[in-house]
């Protein structure tokens, strides 16, 4: 039985497809995360907010990034450019800002470093794809089983932040939105069912069926964190995941 | 040379290194996963904390405050009002996630800034309410 599941999986890490999936989701997923490091550098995103601390160890770190992920857009030794993404990113997390969202970038990079990728139209292994939608899945399942907590599921996560950026922000929520839910008990509602989406997202990423569907939930959710809660880069790369790496038909091969 | 990278791209691919490479992510994000209950994290009773790879976006307790000085800090650019200064509208914003953090910019101000001046906070707690208060600062 043993010797057999090894059998499966060595016939999975072989089996082929062709890589057009990978291949445009390896350019979308690197051109977002350049676009979020160049304005971070342009205007001093994160450097800002060091208060004092080594901002050129920051700045040398993002300037290698940037340059890492021309290599990757540019096809240069893309699988080593890919692990050096992984690499220094993993050191902006460690020495400077400990975000989810850099070590996700982490995750999907250091897989990505994996893959031999010729061009759109030259075969790819399967087991790439597979892993990257399975690392999403249980991101969505990790996260909404650590949302089951009082603060979140009160709402009081979410009034904390809607309010902040609202009161010390300035954040132009239209009218309605501010009459109706910058309060606990819309908060509270919300809040549990953002948890409902986020686990029905793990459970549709690993099903990878109903791709359009899929879809409009992962953007339904980051669309409402980017406008109600200011939170851009890690969800639109999520919904590029989303978009690029599902099969669209039955047949393709997971 | 040639040969190097195609023996170096011969080992990438091969199952063991894939069996390793998925079982270093698995187990590091479920060892992380299990170090939020080894930590005090349990479903409907209490919070997480900040674990690297556990995916806690969004679960933590948190707290935040407008963080303000009069009158404002004598910084190099010009006068310095608020925290919302050294914040972009979009993505990128100075914050901290509990008033201690936001008392602890204040106190770096202090330091760093040899003039009296007031520190105004006003938070926004989880349990719906709000808060003002101020730290002099000598």
């Amino acid at each position: 039985m043993l010797s057999n599941a090894a059998e499966r999986f060595r016939a999975w890490c072989i089996q082929s497809e062709t890589g057009g999936a990978l291949w445009r989701f390896r350019f979308a997923f690197t051109a977002l995360w350049l676009t979020y490091d160049l304005a971070d550098l342009i205007f001093h995103g994160t450097a800002s907010i060091l208060f004092g601390s080594d901002a050129h160890g920051l700045f040398t770190l993002q300037l290698l990034l940037i340059g890492a992920q021309f290599l990757v857009l540019a096809n240069m030794g893309a699988r080593l450019a890919c692990f050096l993404c992984f690499t220094l990113r993993l050191a902006e997390a460690k020495f400077f800002f400990g975000l989810n969202d850099f070590y996700y970038y982490c995750a999907m990079m250091l897989l990505l470093s994996s893959v031999s990728l010729e061009g759109p139209g030259q075969p790819a292994k399967v087991w790439p794809r597979s892993a990257l939608l399975a690392q999403m899945a249980w991101m969505y399942f990790a996260t909404a089983l650590l949302k089951l907590n009082p603060d979140w599921l009160s709402g009081g996560h979410l009034f904390v932040r809607q309010a902040y950026l609202a009161g010390g922000q300035g954040w132009p929520y239209p009218g309605f939105y501010t009459a109706c839910c910058l309060n606990l008990g819309a908060a509270s509602a919300l809040a549990k069912l953002g948890v409902l989406a986020e686990f029905t997202m793990a459970i549709l990423l690993t099903m990878k069926r109903w791709p359009r569907l899929t879809l409009a939930l992962g953007f339904s959710i980051h669309l409402f964190a980017a406008l109600a809660l200011n939170v851009w880069f890690f969800g639109a790369s999520m919904v590029l995941g989303t978009y690029f790496l599902l099969p669209r038909s039955s047949t393709e091969p997971t | 040379m040639r040969n190097a990278c195609a023996r170096a791209r011969e080992i990438l691919d091969a199952p063991s290194f894939v069996l390793a490479l998925l079982l270093l992510l698995g187990l590091g994000q479920a060892a992380a996963l299990a170090l939020q209950f080894q930590e005090g994290f349990r479903p409907f009773q209490t919070a997480p904390g900040r674990v690297a790879l556990s995916w806690d976006m969004f679960a933590t307790h948190i707290e935040r405050c407008s963080l303000g000085w009069d009158p404002p800090l004598p910084a190099a650019e010009g006068p310095f009002f608020d925290l919302r200064q050294k914040s972009l509208a979009l993505e990128w914003q100075a914050i901290a996630d509990s008033r201690n953090g936001y008392r602890n910019i204040a106190a770096w101000a202090c330091s760093h800034y040899h003039q009296p001046f007031h520190a105004l906070l006003h938070c926004y707690l989880p349990n719906g309410k709000e808060e003002t208060s101020a730290i002099e600062c000598r």
